[in-house]
């Protein structure tokens, strides 16, 4: 195909700066092999306080009981749920990088898919503490997994969606894992071949299972790769259509709603490429990696948060048309609450930083502003958080009898766990720069103009 | 045989030596040596191991100890009723006392009393936590010095000997009390003012005073009526709340419901015209509703005399006054106008009721004879009422006296005029002239720690005691439990002290058999009759009494001698007692501190109301603390915006502002008995108000209920009675036709279900409590509240509709409608929700982890979580966990609960059925909220029984489900609200 159209339509490099195969190695193995910079460990330092201060709120919650946070009745669910679908949300741009854009042979993937799956994986551990510790006896939540046990066997109730969210979220993090697992092992065995000192030698080695870069090694690998790919596809899908459940399937006006699956998995996607774009742009920055992430990447991946957050804006249009064309007045009153009522700040916030803020990105000026992407793609993340505020949130306080209304407000500790998951993500994600390669060497390489395979891709 | 040896031990048979030889092996790997083999070491060491590993999951142990004897009439798990009389106010309603293993667990109304016939109200339900209460006086107490709190514990026998002397030195000795309407008390206080010479002064805080005098102005008769509302068509109340703190407020929404009642039968119900200066639960339940001022209700008195005496009735002398004054409203005249038409078709079966206000119920007597409701509506001979008896007329003499030194030893019986008598009366400083101030009472309140003596009281579920709270209407109070502390009742004290030799359970019998007994017309020996008013609580000595009725009396006051001449200009305050607190006696009951009020909603505070309009006019927002000068005075409390207030009237509740309130009561509001107006000799609780001003501080105000409106959502559905006559769906046309997908449950056996009547719940709160007290529901305090944390299964919301001006209210109960497609069981994913094959939905408190998601789900928002331990901790100490049933689980930190339909007793019904191999019948099964309801509301039974009435009732045109168009299928069926107006707004 490059045959006929490579004359005419020459890509962009994907790798820029003239590098060598063997520069590919020595540049993304750099941070794993000096000492950490004053920067990282600033920035670590940072992560891991505010790791301790949620570790500390979820203990006082789990010592005294959830009443310390803001949730009441009507609203049961609050901070922790938002964060929980915030972080799934975020989880989704990795698998959809690695597997979707892998399947489609989009090349310009290699370059950033190790670490957006690393923020998958991060931000589904990140969700997946929410479930546990939201519940009133979190020491009895193991209760929500099937299991053969002595009470009877008692069993879970397979009507609820918050039980497919358990074997939803279980599932994706288990694949994302195994996926990501597998694709690090050829730079795992790179990183062992380079190291120097023995205990790195060895550790590396356990890592990378034996890995000798044959012939037999690498076509087992790609096969298994794409078979996972191929798993992962539809996870990326079933995921946050199955959060979105949690709220369609129950019988609250704005939450009971068929639109939901599609619109939170854009929602989920356009948060997802979000912070990728945050990551990744102080990535390169600290890493020096500008001629492997390049803008061109940037680019692309701005393009899909112009895409999917105008699919979210539509979304948002069309609650709104619904709500008013079914004549459903629970529906109507919360709606208008929602963009006049008490929470009407979160609501403008969200379509603002959703809808309104990502246009720029229609300008390739902007598209290609490493600031501007920058600014917008926290933007985004706040607008997405707000998002879930709005759903969870204005629903429960308003619903059907105005007798038990009642206006949430997030107490210290809703923020402290809030923030206490900013700290877990950071910390894992700032430990991974360090301990693995933040880029997919052996794919990077692949991608390379003098390694670039004719058939394209792998 | 030849013997060889091997060496001289052997030979010589030593003992060793055979022990040695015995063995097989000289080191055997069973057996080793040394005191601790190898074996008996792992032995140990494992059993060590398992016994370590065990203890350390042992829980913490409590031993039961069974009755070493067991009494006779207790069965363990079967509770006992006993009937008594309840003693939390003068209205001495007939109570059953439910009780466990010898503890008091429950109180409910006595549904054999002729008075409450089963209803009860909140203050009566509490007053269970009152027996329990830790902050309870315990013993006898003496100060160190006078002048101090009595803190110094004191045997009885030292109490007695020290104030005999006392007593025989004293010229001039008084007793205070509350009303009380014990016969047998009073003769022993009688006895005890002769020998003495103690005068008997009694004095209520809130009383009836005016009432009585009225009475004897205008007949010349000093007596307190018996009102029958349940023969009035048309009911005129001016500033009088009988349906919730007027003299006997259980008794007269008994009376009055049954009045409101529809059927197919009765096709008409009575009309009720409120005029009142606070919105009350009487004004929510009015057709017809005038916001005054609290001074004003006496010339809405005169003009409803004279629109009388325009129709022709004779007003007498006082005509040419009734002529004289006029009111400048046009809509309150217009109000006026139609109850006066409304009363000229009702005459002599109507009622006019009033405050406690001289003048006013000088004319109010008049308009009740010329309707000739006097003897019918008005009963002043047969039964007329011994509720209310208390002054505060002779309580300021008896200050004056004080003052004077005229009274040298004092002994007071619960009443509290430390806190209720305004500081202006000097009730502090007349007190420190008495030499002797013996205080008895169960709490050490504001007038206990100025005594000398503080004598702790029996509670009356402790002791043995009678009343007669209407002439010819006897009851018996019965001890349900021994008394947890070292306590002594008043009685005993008076008989120790007046030196009798035989105890005061003898005395009452002795009263009874003199004075009661011959009354019996029935022919059985004294011992029979007092088995039988013991086990029903009651004895009527006139039969028939609800048909007796005397001829009318001739009126002969002059109005003009009682009014002033200028009405008022200017604001007023409005002092009025709330249903919870009463006159603030109950403040250290928690479940009352936190029942909201059914009009504000607002818990654990008092707060002046004012109206929409001059809210908005003093730019005042609910919390917002005003002050309020009145007089020489300042009120500084916060505000709060209530619908269908007078512009110049702003209302404050009495009751709170305890300074020795107990640890729950202290400091809780303002205390509004200051700044009543003090002026004649007499207390009346209003005052003028010179200027209102905003001090830019806020407060919260606690209430479950932020919304106070419906939004026109088909929640409440109305009609007037007119359009029911002719429809009775009227209001009730929008139905749905609903599919499902589900297979419908199936109910083979029994299905419980429930219906309540809007038409009849005034919205008094009674079934909040009573739930609670069944339920073991804990407390949560104002901060949760305000949190939106309540955790009452059963909520009474109030809604409002019409202009804020003169809205119109609704009260509708809610509770878990027990759905049958229930929302909440099919999204809890530990299937900790159930439906039960009797229709129920059952919460499974072991199995919820408390994802709240039932919650969410739920669209009456009926489930409560418990956010906090709220029934382990500090809260809960001692001996107020007694109080909780012990046949409803309590529950720990975050599980979900609510509302089980009584579940427990369902059971208990059902066991009782099953032993006797009959099915349940209708009507056995009573809900805790239902068996309180004064109103008869609550309608609950097995609606698969075609006859029962529950089945009948859900099939009424009135029927509805609260939001019907879910599909969920609730097993709670309300029934429209009906007016009796002929607008509807």
């Amino acid at each position: 195909m490059s045959l006929t159209t490579g004359a005419v339509l020459e890509r962009e490099p994907l790798v820029t700066g003239g590098k060598s195969i063997s520069d590919v190695n020595d540049d993304i193995a750099k941070p794993l092999e000096s000492f950490p910079t004053k920067k990282w460990y600033i920035a670590f330092g940072v992560a891991l306080s505010a790791l301790g201060f949620g570790g500390i709120a979820i203990l006082w919650s789990i010592l005294n009981g959830l009443g310390i946070m803001g949730i009441q009745s009507p609203v049961g669910w609050g901070v922790f749920i938002i964060n929980f679908v915030f972080w799934i949300g975020i989880g989704h741009a990795g698998t959809l990088i690695s597997a979707i854009l892998f399947l489609f042979r989009q090349k310009w993937r290699t370059a950033v898919n190790r670490s957006a799956e690393a923020m998958t994986i991060f931000a589904v551990m990140t969700a997946g503490i929410f479930p546990l510790i939201h519940v009133g006896r979190p020491w009895l939540a193991f209760w929500l997994f099937p299991y053969p046990n002595t009470r009877g066997p008692l069993w879970v109730n397979f009507r609820s969606p918050l039980l497919w969210d358990v074997f939803a979220v279980s599932t994706y993090l288990t694949i994302s894992a195994v996926f990501w697992y597998v694709g690090l092992l050829p730079d795992l065995a790179s990183i062992r071949d380079r190291a120097k000192n023995k205990i790195r030698k060895f550790a590396y080695n356990i890592l990378s299972m034996g890995w000798t870069g044959s012939n037999r090694n690498w076509s087992h690998y790609e096969i298994a790769y794409l078979i996972l790919a191929g798993l992962s596809t539809p996870l990326v899908l079933s995921v946050h259509t199955i959060v979105s459940f949690d709220f369609a399937v129950s019988l609250l006006p704005g939450w009971h709603t068929t639109i939901f699956p599609p619109y939170f998995v854009a929602g989920a996607i356009f948060s997802g490429f979000a912070m990728v774009v945050t990551l990744l742009v102080i990535a390169r920055e600290t890493f020096n990696l500008q001629n492997y992430i390049t803008v061109n990447h940037l680019e692309n991946m701005n393009k899909i948060i112009l895409l999917t957050g105008s699919l979210v804006g539509y979304a948002y249009a069309s609650e709104f048309f619904m709500a008013w064309y079914s004549g459903n007045e629970y529906e109507r009153y919360i709606f208008i609450q929602r963009a006049m009522g008490p929470y009407a700040w979160s609501y403008w916030t969200m379509i603002s930083c959703n809808v309104l803020w990502p246009q720029l990105f229609w300008f390739k000026k902007f598209r290609r502003n490493i600031k501007v992407m920058f600014v917008i793609s926290i933007l985004v993340n706040i607008g997405m958080w707000y998002e879930r505020f709005v759903i969870v949130v204005t629903s429960l306080a308003q619903d059907f009898l105005p007798s038990s209304w009642a206006i949430y407000k997030p107490t210290f500790w809703d923020w402290g766990v809030t923030i206490g998951s900013f700290g877990l993500f950071f910390t894992l994600f700032l430990l991974f720069c360090r301990l693995l390669p933040v880029i997919a060497m052996s794919e990077v390489k692949g991608v390379m103009a003098h390694g670039e395979h004719k058939k394209g891709g792998h | 045989m030849k013997k060889y040896w091997a060496s001289l031990e052997e030979l010589n048979n030593d003992p060793k030596f055979v022990e040695q030889a015995e063995k097989e092996f000289l080191s055997s790997p069973l057996v080793e040596e040394g005191d601790f083999g190898r074996r008996d070491f792992m032995k140990l060491m494992a059993a060590t191991g398992a016994l370590a590993s065990t203890a350390c999951f042992q829980k913490p142990m409590h031993k039961i100890m069974p009755y070493v004897n067991q009494p006779e009439e207790v069965t363990f798990g079967v509770a006992n009723y006993y009937a008594s009389t309840c003693g939390e106010c003068a209205a001495s309603c007939g109570t059953l006392v439910k009780t466990r293993e010898g503890r008091p667990i429950k109180l409910e109304g006595n549904p054999d009393h002729p008075m409450n016939k089963g209803g009860l109200c909140s203050k009566g339900q509490a007053s269970l936590l009152g027996l329990y209460d830790p902050d309870r006086l315990r013993s006898a107490l003496k100060t160190q010095k006078r002048g101090e709190a009595p803190s110094v514990k004191v045997s009885w026998e030292d109490v007695d000997k020290e104030i005999l002397v006392k007593l025989k030195k004293s010229k001039s000795a008084r007793i205070l009390t509350k009303t009380i309407n014990s016969p047998s008390l009073l003769k022993l206080l009688k006895e005890f003012g002769s020998k003495f010479e103690a005068k008997h002064v009694v004095y209520d805080a809130v009383n009836a005073e005016n009432i009585i005098e009225a009475q004897y102005l205008s007949y010349g008769q000093k007596v307190l009526p018996q009102y029958r509302f349940d023969k009035a068509e048309t009911i005129v109340s001016i500033d009088a709340d009988f349906l919730g703190t007027w003299i006997s407020p259980v008794e007269f929404t008994k009376q009055f419901s049954k009045t409101r009642k529809l059927s197919a039968k009765k096709k008409n119900m009575s009309e009720l015209f409120v005029f009142e200066s606070m919105m009350t639960v009487t004004g929510a339940n009015a057709d017809v509703r005038g916001g005054i001022k609290p001074s004003q209700a006496v010339y809405v008195a005169m003009a409803i005399a004279n629109e009388l005496q325009k129709k022709g009735l004779n007003a007498g002398a006082n005509s040419e006054t009734y002529k004289k004054y006029s009111l400048a409203d046009e809509a309150l005249n217009k109000k006026i106008k139609s109850a006066a038409a409304s009363l000229y078709n009702a005459q002599g079966k109507s009622l006019v009721v009033g405050g406690n206000d001289l003048a006013l119920q000088i004319v109010v007597n008049q308009i009740n004879s010329m309707l000739k409701n006097d003897g019918v509506t008005v009963d002043y001979s047969v039964s007329k009422s011994h509720q209310l008896q208390g002054s505060s007329k002779e309580m300021l003499e008896l200050v004056k006296e004080m003052a004077q030194g005229k009274v040298d030893t004092l002994i007071i019986y619960k009443a509290n005029p430390a806190y209720t008598l305004p500081k202006s009366a000097g009730f502090e400083e007349a007190l420190k002239k008495v030499e002797n101030v013996i205080y008895v009472g169960t709490s050490l309140n504001e007038t206990a720690v100025l005594s000398e003596y503080a004598l702790g009281d029996h509670h009356s579920l402790e002791a043995w005691g009678d009343a007669e709270p209407k002439e010819n209407l006897f009851s018996l109070q019965q001890p349900t439990i021994r008394p947890l502390f070292e306590t002594r009742s008043l009685a005993e004290t008076l008989m120790i002290w007046l030196g009798k030799e035989d105890d005061w359970h003898s005395y009452i019998q002795k009263y009874w058999n003199e004075n009661i007994y011959k009354r019996h017309s029935l022919k059985s020996s004294f011992t029979q009759f007092w088995e039988t008013s013991l086990r029903d609580g009651v004895f009527e000595a006139v039969r028939n009494r609800a048909q007796e009725t005397s001829s009318g009396r001739t009126f002969r006051a002059s109005v003009a001698n009682y009014i002033s001449n200028k009405a008022h200009q200017g604001m007023e305050v409005s002092f009025y007692e709330t249903l919870a607190l009463g006159d603030g006696e109950l403040a250290n009951n928690p479940w009352l501190q936190e029942v909201p009020d059914p009009i504000t909603r607002i818990t654990w505070d008092n707060y002046a109301s004012f109206s929409t309009n001059t809210a908005k006019k003093l730019g005042i927002q609910n919390g917002d603390i005003v002050k309020i000068k009145i007089k020489d005075q300042v009120l500084e409390i916060p505000g709060h915006v209530q619908p269908g207030l007078h512009d110049d009237t702003i209302a404050v509740a009495l009751g709170y502002g305890r300074s020795y309130g107990g640890s729950v009561g202290t400091g809780i509001g303002k205390n509004a008995f200051m700044y009543a107006q003090f002026n004649n000799n007499n207390v009346s609780y209003l005052g003028f108000v010179d200027e209102v001003k905003k001090t830019g501080e806020k407060y919260i105000l606690a209430s479950p209920q932020m919304a106070q409106s419906l939004l026109g959502r088909p929640i409440v559905k109305e009609a007037t009675l007119s359009q029911w006559q002719k429809d009775p769906a009227s209001g009730n046309k929008e139905h749905h036709n609903l599919i499902t997908l589900w297979t419908p449950h199936k109910y083979e056996g029994y299905r419980w279900a429930m219906a309540i009547d809007l038409n009849s719940c005034t919205g008094c709160n009674a079934c909040v409590v009573a739930c609670q007290s069944e339920n073991n529901i804990p407390v949560v305090g104002k901060d949760a509240v305000n949190r939106s944390r309540i955790m009452h299964w059963i909520r009474i919301d109030r809604y409002y509709t019409g202009t804020p001006e003169d809205p119109q209210v609704v009260h509708q109960p809610m509770l878990c409608q027990h759905c049958e497609n229930a929302p909440c069981e099919t999204v809890c994913p530990v299937i900790a929700t159930m439906h039960s094959d009797e229709g129920l939905n059952s919460q499974i408190y072991n199995r919820c982890v408390g994802t709240r998601y039932c919650a969410n789900n739920c669209p009456y928002k009926v489930r409560r979580f418990n956010w906090f331990d709220y029934n382990y901790g500090g809260q809960n100490k001692y001996p107020k966990t007694l109080a909780q049933n012990p046949e409803v689980t309590v529950r720990s930190r975050g599980v979900m609960e609510k509302c089980t339909f009584c579940v427990q007793r369902i059971q208990d019904a059902k066991n009782t059925a099953k032993s006797l191999e009959r099915p349940v019948k209708d009507g056995e099964v009573k809900t805790a909220c239902q068996q309180s309801c004064p109103a008869d509301a609550i309608v609950f039974g097995n609606i698969n029984d075609a006859d029962s009435e529950i089945s009948k009732t859900v099939k009424n045109e009135r029927g509805y489900h609260v939001l019907e168009e879910l599909n969920v299928k609730p097993s709670v069926t309300y029934l429209t609200k009906i007016r009796n107006v002929e607008y509807n707004s």
